[in-house]
C-alpha cells in the first residue's frame, strides 16, 4: 500500500469518525471506507483497522471508544468529538507568535524540532498572519543529539519504568539497569535522566551519552507516581556542600576562575607579589583538579588535605609516576 | 529544520493535511508558491496533497461531503470553499506541546533585551491551548548556567538594547586578561551557557564572549558600529568547535568525559579500554592546563612538545611545594 492511499484511508477514517456525534460501530466504518470494505477477510480489516487508529491517536487525534449501554462491556463503537479534536480558539499577537518561532528554533536540529515546527504551524493560524522571522537579539540551540532522548521523554510522560544498558565512567562494561523516571534535565549541554533505580531502590542520575542501544519501556502506564517533593534540576546540580575553607597563593593577574570565587583577597602579602585568596569549597579533588590546571601559578596554603591532593595530581602529570619526585 | 529531508510517512503526511487546509483557509487566496514555501515543500508536493484533500470527505463522497479547494485557477491562487471538518487545526499533541514549552522556559531563563511580556503572555496562552497534552512535561528541564556577575550582564543588557558600544574585560580560556570595545550583535546561548556575540574592534572580527568570563563591561556613549558584512555565528552543529589544528589524545576510562564535554573530531575505542581522540585545539595553554588537571590518565600521542610543556609545568609547580 503506497503512503498516498494509506493517507487517503486515514483521513478518510478521521471524517467518517468525526461526522457525528454518535459513536461509529466497526461495522459502518467497514462499509463506509473503501480500502476497508475490500481487504480481503475480516481478520485483515481488524489488523488495518487497530492500525490506523494508533496511527491517528498517535498523532494527537482523540479517538475515543464508546462502551454500549446494556453494560456487557460491549464495544458499541468509536467516534472524535469536534470540541476534543480542535486546538482551543487562543489567539495569539504577532509578538507571541515571534516568540513562539524563537522558541521553536531552539531545537534546530534536534529531534524535538520536526514537533515543535508542527506546533508553531497549527498556533501561527489562531493569529493575525505570519510569523515574523527577523531578528530578535537573541538566539538559543539546544542539542538532543542523544538517541535515548526520545523514548525517554516518552517515559517520563507516561509513567512507564524504562530498562537500558548502562555505561559508568572508570568501567568498561555496560550494566542493565531499570529505572521509574522522574524527569529528563539538560545541564551544560548535556541530558541526564533523574529517577529512582528499581534494582538499588535509591535515586540515581544516568547521563544519556552513556546509554548502550535503546532504552525498551516495560510494563503499563502510569506504574509509578513522581514524588512530588522531588526536584530534578537540584539533584542534577548537586554537588557536596562548601563547608571547606582553603587558602590560596596566586600570581598577579593570573588564575582568574579562582578570583572569581574568593570570599577575599589579600593583595600583596606575604612577598609583595602574589595575592593570597580565601575560598569556600566543597571537595579536595574537586578543586585540586582545577588548581593544578594554573601550573605554578598558584599556591595551596592550607589545608593539608588540599596541598597532598594537588602535590599527588601534580607528580603524576610531571611524569614521576609514584616515585619521590627528584 | 526541515521535516521533509526524510522520506514522510503517511502520519507525517496526514499530520501536514490537517494543519494546511486550516491555515488556507486564514489565508484566503494565497498562491501555491506561497503555501508551498511556508510548509517547505515543493509546489509539486503542495499540488498533490490538494489533489488528495479534495478525493476525501464524510462517508458516502456525495455533492457536498467532500473538501472543496479551488486551485487550478492560473493565478495559481488557493481557494477554500469547504473544509468539512478540518477549519481548525488538531489540537497539539504531548511532544508538539512540550517541545514549545521547555523551548520557552529556557528563553525566560536568559537574560536580555527581549520581549519579557509577550514572553509571559505567549506561556499562558500556550498552557491554556495545549490543555491535557502539558501533562508531565513539567518534568523536563533545562538548567543554565548562571552569568556570574550581575553588573557586567546587565551592563551587556543596555549595551544591546540602546546599541551602544562595550568596553569589556575579559579573561579568555588561556586565564589571560584582556581589554576592548566591541559592540554587540546578540546574546546567544548554547550547550547551557549564555555568550555575547559583538564586532570586537580591537580583532576587527566577530567575536563570542562568555558571559560568565567577563570581568567588567562599561557601557561607552558611542553607537555601534557592526559591519554590513559581519557574519553572526552559524549556530548549526559545531558552533562550539575550536578553531585550530587537532591534537590526538589517548584517554583512560577515568577522564573519558573529556570526550563528552568537548567538541571531538572522532572517538575510537581502543581493546585496552582507552579512548583515541582527535581534539581540535585553537589555544595551546588551554590544553596544557586540561592535561596538567589529567596527570597520567591522558597521554599526547603526535605533539611531544606539549608533553614536554605540561611536564616542566608541573615540576615547576612542585618546586613550590619544596618537591
Amino acid at each position: 500500500m503506497s503512503q498516498r492511499e494509506r493517507t487517503e484511508r486515514l483521513l478518510n477514517l478521521l471524517f467518517a469518525l468525526m461526522a457525528s456525534n454518535r459513536p461509529v460501530p466497526k461495522s459502518s466504518l467497514r462499509d463506509a471506507i473503501d480500502a476497508y470494505r475490500e481487504s480481503p477477510s475480516e481478520e485483515a480489516f481488524e489488523r488495518m483497522f487497530e492500525r490506523d487508529k494508533d496511527e491517528l491517536r498517535s498523532m494527537g487525534v482523540p479517538v475515543e471508544t464508546i462502551e454500549g449501554s446494556d453494560g456487557s462491556g460491549g464495544i458499541e463503537g468509536y467516534r472524535v468529538a469536534a470540541e476534543s479534536y480542535a486546538l482551543p480558539a487562543v489567539a495569539f499577537s504577532a509578538d507571541e507568535l515571534a516568540v513562539l518561532g524563537l522558541a521553536a528554533r531552539v531545537w534546530e536540529q534536534a529531534s524535538l524540532g520536526p514537533a515543535a515546527q508542527r506546533a508553531v504551524r497549527k498556533l501561527e493560524t489562531l493569529g493575525p498572519g505570519s510569523i515574523i522571522e527577523g531578528p530578535v537579539g537573541i538566539e538559543t540551540r539546544i542539542a538532543t543529539g542523544d538517541p535515548a532522548f526520545p523514548v525517554l521523554l516518552d517515559v517520563v510522560r507516561t509513567r512507564r519504568v524504562v530498562a537500558f544498558d548502562y555505561r559508568k565512567v572508570g568501567t568498561a562494561a555496560p550494566e542493565r539497569r531499570s529505572v521509574e523516571s522522574w524527569g529528563v534535565v539538560s545541564r551544560r549541554g548535556h541530558w541526564y535522566l533523574v529517577g529512582r533505580d528499581v534494582d538499588r531502590g535509591e535515586p540515581r542520575v544516568f547521563r544519556l551519552s552513556r546509554i548502550v542501544g535503546n532504552p525498551q519501556p516495560r510494563g503499563v502506564i502510569g506504574a509509578y507516581d513522581i514524588p512530588s517533593d522531588v526536584d530534578v534540576v537540584s539533584m542534577i546540580a548537586a554537588s557536596a556542600p562548601d563547608d571547606l575553607v582553603a587558602r590560596l597563593r596566586v600570581a598577579p593577574g593570573r588564575a582568574n576562575s579562582l578570583r572569581r570565587r574568593a570570599n577575599g583577597v589579600e593583595s600583596g602579602a606575604p612577598n609583595g607579589v602574589a595575592d593570597v585568596l580565601t575560598l569556600s569549597y566543597g571537595d579536595d579533588e574537586v578543586l585540586a583538579s582545577d588548581i593544578v590546571g594554573f601550573g605554578d601559578a598558584v599556591v595551596v596554603l592550607e589545608p593539608q588535605s588540599l596541598r597532598t591532593a594537588v602535590i599527588r595530581r601534580l607528580t603524576s602529570a610531571a611524569g614521576i609516576s609514584g616515585e619521590a619526585p627528584v | 529544520m526541515s521535516e521533509n529531508r526524510q522520506p514522510v510517512t503517511a502520519g507525517g503526511r496526514l499530520s501536514r493535511l490537517l494543519a494546511l487546509v486550516p491555515w488556507l483557509s486564514a489565508h484566503p487566496g494565497v498562491t501555491i508558491d506561497e503555501a508551498a514555501r511556508h510548509f517547505e515543500i515543493s509546489a509539486d508536493q503542495l499540488q498533490s496533497d490538494l489533489w488528495l484533500l479534495i478525493c476525501t470527505g464524510r462517508p458516502g463522497h456525495m455533492h457536498g461531503d467532500l473538501v472543496d479547494i479551488q486551485f487550478w485557477d492560473e493565478d495559481g491562487r488557493i481557494d477554500v470553499i469547504d473544509p468539512q471538518t478540518l477549519a481548525r487545526p488538531l489540537r497539539l499533541s504531548p511532544d508538539e506541546a512540550a517541545a514549545l514549552l521547555i523551548a520557552l522556559r529556557v528563553l525566560a531563563q536568559i537574560p536580555g533585551t527581549h520581549d519579557r511580556l509577550a514572553l509571559a503572555s505567549a506561556t499562558t496562552k500556550l498552557e491554556a491551548a495545549a490543555g491535557e497534552a502539558l501533562t508531565g512535561s513539567s518534568s523536563v528541564a533545562v538548567a543554565l548556567e548562571s552569568a556570574a556577575d550581575g553588573e557586567a550582564t546587565s551592563a551587556v543588557e543596555t549595551a544591546l538594547s540602546s546599541g551602544r558600544r562595550l568596553h569589556l574585560t575579559y579573561v579568555g580560556a588561556a586565564d589571560v586578561r584582556t581589554e576592548r570595545d566591541v559592540d554587540p550583535m546578540r546574546l546567544l546561548t548554547l550547550e547551557g551557557r549564555t555568550y555575547l556575540e559583538g564586532w570586537c574592534r580591537r580583532a576587527e572580527a566577530v567575536r563570542t564572549f562568555r558571559l560568565d568570563r567577563i570581568d567588567s563591561a562599561i557601557v561607552l556613549d558611542q553607537p555601534a558600529e557592526i559591519p554590513q558584512d559581519a557574519v553572526p555565528v552559524d549556530l548549526g552543529s559545531g558552533a562550539l568547535r575550536p578553531e585550530g589544528p587537532a591534537v590526538t589524545l589517548l584517554i583512560a576510562p577515568d577522564m573519558s568525559w573529556i570526550a563528552d564535554e568537548h567538541p571531538v573530531d572522532s572517538v575510537e575505542e581502543l581493546s585496552d579500554g582507552r579512548l583515541q581522540v582527535s581534539l581540535p585545539v585553537a589555544d595551546e595553554s588551554w590544553l596544557v592546563r586540561l592535561l596538567l588537571r589529567s596527570g597520567e590518565s591522558v597521554e599526547v600521542v603526535d605533539r611531544p612538545d606539549i608533553s614536554q610543556r605540561v611536564q616542566a609545568q608541573a615540576r615547576e609547580a612542585l618546586v613550590q611545594y619544596g618537591k
